[in-house]
């Protein structure tokens, strides 16, 4: 089936940042789409990363990956609001566990006083570190204390950003890899050809994420590489009485912020990721990473209770060989954008990326006008409150589903579900990453076949043509006789 | 929609647990009976177990699980016990407030004078064993393909690796060998299958369905849908035997690695649980450590025989009975420790005023022991003990009296053993 | 005929589990060894000669709340015949409503046993 899609701007990957782009675009009167090879978005690096909005206050201030951050994390919280998407102020502690590294953290905190931050300390005092942290290892001697840092749902911003992009007018076109790109001199547009036909763009960004790389060679730029690296992470059980309350890392290495011990914004504590070299289609965890993971989350926190993993799972970083985001005019082409090697800190400067972006495509000649009819608002799925029944009742006075609940370790309702469905998923993981059916410690024991049973009915598809995330990931094989 | 705010018994669970307490209350003349169950249909995990092998003991009879199951539900038809269905209880506190909610009411809270947990158990999953490799689908737990197969009617896939030689493991190798798939082969980690003789020689030798103990499966490999798995043998210490890993081609792994009592509900309402049986803390009566909430099921560990169930149902409501005419049991104070070779021990405390059933789960298997009970003199030859049945020991009150003079406060419970039963089968 | 069959069978009576070896010529048992008891006497013999098993399989119902509908045979059949037997009978219909016990296959292809229903299903 050739479809024919002509636009202003395509966007190549629908990421956090793909997404974050799309709706930066949206409040002006070009035409977008985005073009995503998965069925949804955020489905590469945004669903598997630790979820961090850091302070402010790390790097080489010449780095764009560092400058971008500063700001990055208030941005992120302004829009957070308008777009609904859940934030927690937690704080983090960088870990030290020998003196001689006292000098590193006080660089991070005079820089951290130069990007503007307020709340930022070192504390030595023992005690004022145990009341911070009750569970953190008696050996550290020190940590720096930034209380600007925040966690967030990564895949949920994501997925509020398309949906408010959709609103506002953006295409967004799933299962679509781009194969090819031809640059057509006389009309001044690319040509892409994709798995699902050809679109034509004038502008092109490329968010391709681990593949960036290979989506810039197809204009003949191979001005940067990709390397992926892997980072394999644990996630624990939802425990009741707070056992870790702020982002906890381990001392400053030279490539990564290392292992990391957090609670998530959705209850639950994550400890990751590892660092290893990767093909850009591996996502396997493995027995020694795990590993290496749990030691060092245990170095942080000996009593960590590691008999409640409920699930394993890995990310791809997208790094260049520049060392650094690499955002600009690609050099072969002025009308492509690249936006990659987006790594750590790559969710905190989510915004000030969209921003720059959007600032690249103005200097590049684009006369924006404003969208008039854009709305900057979007809300999430309603969600039952176990604290508010008569909120709740109200809820289900309207839609009896809310009072169908289907997965019951995360209390989802029917209704969320159907209305992850009508917001665009067309699969279980969709819903998962939508509602969080499917993510409590059952790991969808029980709701699964619920889940798949709503899709079959909502989407009008058998039930053995549900899949898991996309062609070829069926769960049932044939419908009995 | 429920019209009643407040009732004297509130059964947590319509399983075989559930609906036997239900049917008890009611023939010891409880007022205001309900059974609250998130199914659209009564029976808990039985109307998927089609296979027989239930009721030899209570009903003399080789039953399917659906028969079980429709005995009772027949008899509850027949009492006019409140059944609410579709319904899932979100909470429950101290002072047994029940919150539930369904379509019909929303969530509600109502309050009961007295509770019964049966919620029965849910079962491991890939993430809490660690399981390595990728993240296709086809990777499943047992009991959700039983559901898939037996209620929903579709078939997982057509090559199928069988993780776990536990019954679960087992009845569903052969349930999806007769529907036509390819079962490669069963995989036990350890290096005795916990499933029944019978099942092993039923659902495996008479299908020629290889079984390999002492291997596991050590990676996933799948882009979208299974592939393959990495199996590898293991040493005794269940460490992984270098250079023995090899790849089976496979497009469905089940998943039967163990079952776990399920008590969210009972956590949040405060009662103590057991880390060795995973269940909630109890006495002789199946009473909890809060007044009033009772357990039995698989809620309060796992058991083998449904039989058995039926009967801790029964006990657990003859308690809550005595507890609603305000008749006074006796604390109990007295801890019963597992010792050797014992995974744990139903019931956790005694009054030592009352006759026990010890339920003992075994760790190992033994050849030619004993069980023993030093503390009151207690022992009885045990031919032969397997982790997968359950041994039942009753104590007489006489037999404690001597004991609680002493004013001591533990009891142990060993299995001792003359030898040990390893792979010369 | 006149051969002697050598069949090694596991005798499932008591949680021991005896492998047994039996010595047998048409119907006639000729010879048991390895038994530790002789409770499972019967049941080795015919094990050995016929094995016989309980059938439970679903069929296909079209009904309100179930899709499947779980049914047995009244009395164990020949273990031989099982995989051909399910392969027939899947093409039974059944309509609600049914109850449990309710005969579905009266001597299913001879072989003498009925196919019953293990549940009510009402509509």
């Amino acid at each position: 089936m050739k479809t024919y899609i002509s636009k202003d701007i395509a966007v190549i990957g629908a990421g956090i940042i793909g997404c974050a782009i799309a709706r930066e675009l949206s409040r002006f009167d070009k035409s977008v789409v985005v073009i995503e090879k998965e069925t949804d978005v955020g489905w590469g690096t945004t669903k598997a990363n630790s979820g961090i909005l850091h302070a402010g206050y790390a790097g080489d201030e010449n780095k764009l990956r560092f400058k971008l951050s500063y700001r990055g994390n208030a941005l992120f919280k302004k829009y957070a609001e308008e777009l609904e998407i859940p934030i927690k102020n937690i704080g983090s502690l960088v870990n030290i566990f020998d003196k001689s590294f006292m000098s590193t953290l006080e660089n991070l905190r005079l820089q951290g006083i130069r990007n503007g931050l307020r709340k930022i300390e070192i504390i030595t005092d023992r005690d004022k570190l145990r009341n911070i942290e009750p569970n953190l290892s008696n050996l550290v001697e020190a940590a720096l204390y930034a209380k600007e840092a925040c966690i967030v749902e990564p895949y949920g911003a994501a997925i509020a950003l398309f949906e408010n992009s959709k609103q506002n007018g953006v295409d967004f076109i799933f299962n679509s890899q781009v194969t090819s790109i031809h640059y057509d001199r006389s009309s001044k547009s690319f040509n892409m050809k994709t798995s699902k036909g050809d679109i034509r763009a004038r502008y092109v960004i490329n968010v391709a994420g681990v593949y960036a790389d290979e989506v810039s060679k197809m204009v003949g730029d191979d001005s940067y590489n990709i390397q992926s690296v892997k980072g394999q992470y644990l996630l624990l059980d939802k425990v009741n009485n707070s056992f870790i309350n702020s982002i906890n890392f381990h001392p400053p290495g030279s490539k990564t912020i290392g292992i990391l011990v957090t609670p998530t914004i959705d209850g639950n504590i994550i400890i990751g990721p590892n660092y290893e070299d990767s093909s850009k289609d591996d996502l396997s965890t493995t027995r020694e990473g795990m590993g290496e993971v749990r030691q060092k989350a245990l170095e942080l926190f000996p009593s960590l209770p590691l008999y409640t993993v409920i699930t394993n799972f890995a990310g791809l970083r997208a790094v260049s060989n520049t060392g650094d985001f690499v955002i600009g005019l690609s050099p072969a082409n002025d009308r492509f954008i690249n936006v990659a090697g987006i790594q750590s800190p790559g969710l905190t400067c989510t915004f000030t990326i969209s921003e720059l972006v959007f600032e690249i495509l103005k200097d590049v000649g684009i006369k924006f006008q404003k969208n008039r009819k854009f709305v900057p608002v979007r809300q999430k799925i309603k969600r039952i409150n176990l604290n508010n029944f008569s909120e709740n009742n109200e809820l289900v006075r309207n839609n009896k589903l809310y009072g169908e609940i289907v997965c019951r370790c995360e209390k989802v309702t029917e209704a969320e579900i159907v209305e992850a469905i009508k917001r665009g998923s067309t699969t279980v993981d969709g819903i998962k990453f939508r509602t969080r059916a499917g993510m409590g410690r059952c790991q969808g024991g029980y709701c699964t076949f619920k889940v798949i049973n709503i899709l079959s009915r909502e989407l009008n598809m058998p039930f053995e043509c549900v899949t898991k995330n996309g062609d070829g990931s069926y769960f049932a094989r044939n419908r009995m006789i | 929609m429920l019209k009643e705010r407040n009732f004297d018994l509130v059964i947590v669970g319509g399983g075989p647990a559930g609906m036997a307490s239900a049917i008890r209350a009611y023939e010891l003349g409880v007022k205001n009976i309900l059974l609250v169950d998130r199914n659209p249909f009564l029976g808990g995990i039985l109307p998927q177990c089609i296979h027989s092998g239930f009721g030899l003991k209570i009903f003399k009879k080789d039953l399917t699980g659906p028969e079980y199951a429709q005995i009772f539900i027949n008899k509850i038809k027949s009492t006019n016990v409140d059944v609410m269905l579709d319904t899932i209880v979100l909470n429950i506190d101290r002072r047994k407030n029940v919150t539930f909610s369904n379509k019909n009411d929303g969530i509600k809270s109502i309050k009961a004078k007295a509770i019964v947990l049966a919620l029965g158990c849910r079962e491991r999953t890939r993430g809490s064993i660690n399981m390595p490799g990728d993240r296709p689908s086809g990777v499943f737990t047992a009991g959700l393909v039983q559901r898939m197969v037996n209620i929903e009617g579709y078939l997982p896939g057509e090559d199928v690796v069988v993780l776990g030689s536990g019954d679960i493991g087992l009845i569903m190798a052969r349930r999806l060998k007769l529907e036509g798939c390819n079962v490669i082969g069963v995989y036990e980690l350890m290096p005795f299958s916990s499933g029944l003789n019978r099942n092993i020689v039923q659902c495996l030798d008479d299908f020629n369905i290889p079984l390999m103990l002492s291997h596991t499966v050590t990676r996933i490999y799948g882009k979208r849908r299974l592939e393959a798995v990495e199996i590898s043998k293991v040493d005794k210490d269940l460490n992984i035997v270098p250079a023995s890993s090899f790849e089976v081609s496979c497009d469905t792994l089940l998943l039967s690695v163990g079952l776990i009592p399920e008590n969210e509900v009972s956590k949040a309402a405060g009662v103590e649980l057991d880390e060795n049986s995973g269940g909630p803390i109890v006495d002789e009566n199946l009473e909890s450590s809060i007044e009033g909430i009772f357990v039995c099921g698989n809620s309060l560990f796992v058991n083998d025989l449904v039989d058995n169930v039926t009967d801790d149902g029964y006990i657990a409501v003859d308690s809550a009975v005595r507890f609603l005419n305000n008749k006074d049991d006796y604390r109990r104070n007295i801890d019963i420790i597992p010792g050797k070779n014992v995974a744990y021990i139903i019931p956790q405390k005694i009054s030592g005023y009352s006759d026990v059933i010890f339920r003992i789960r075994a760790k190992f298997p033994a050849k030619n022991a004993y069980i023993e009970i030093p503390e009151i003199g207690f022992k009885r030859k045990e031919k032969f003990v397997l982790p997968g049945e359950l041994i039942f020991i009753k104590v007489g009150k006489e037999k404690l009296e001597g004991f609680k003079l002493s004013n001591k406060k533990i009891i142990t419970i060993n299995i001792k053993e003359s030898e040990r039963y390893g792979c010369d089968c | 005929m006149g051969v002697i069959v050598k069949k090694e069978v596991v005798c499932v009576v008591c949680p021991i589990g005896c492998m047994v070896s039996v010595d047998y010529k048409g119907n006639e048992v000729i010879q048991i060894i390895g038994n530790k008891c002789k409770k499972g006497v019967d049941f080795i013999k015919e094990e050995a000669i016929d094995p016989k098993r309980i059938l439970t399989t679903t069929l296909s119902i079209d009904s309100i709340n179930f899709r499947r509908i779980p049914v047995r045979s009244n009395k164990p059949v020949s273990r031989d015949k099982i995989l051909n037997i399910i392969r027939e009978i899947k093409k039974i219909k059944v309509k609600p409503a049914i109850k449990m016990g309710d005969v579905i296959a009266k001597n299913f292809m001879d072989t003498g046993i009925d196919i019953v229903a293990s549940m009510d299903i009402n509509e």
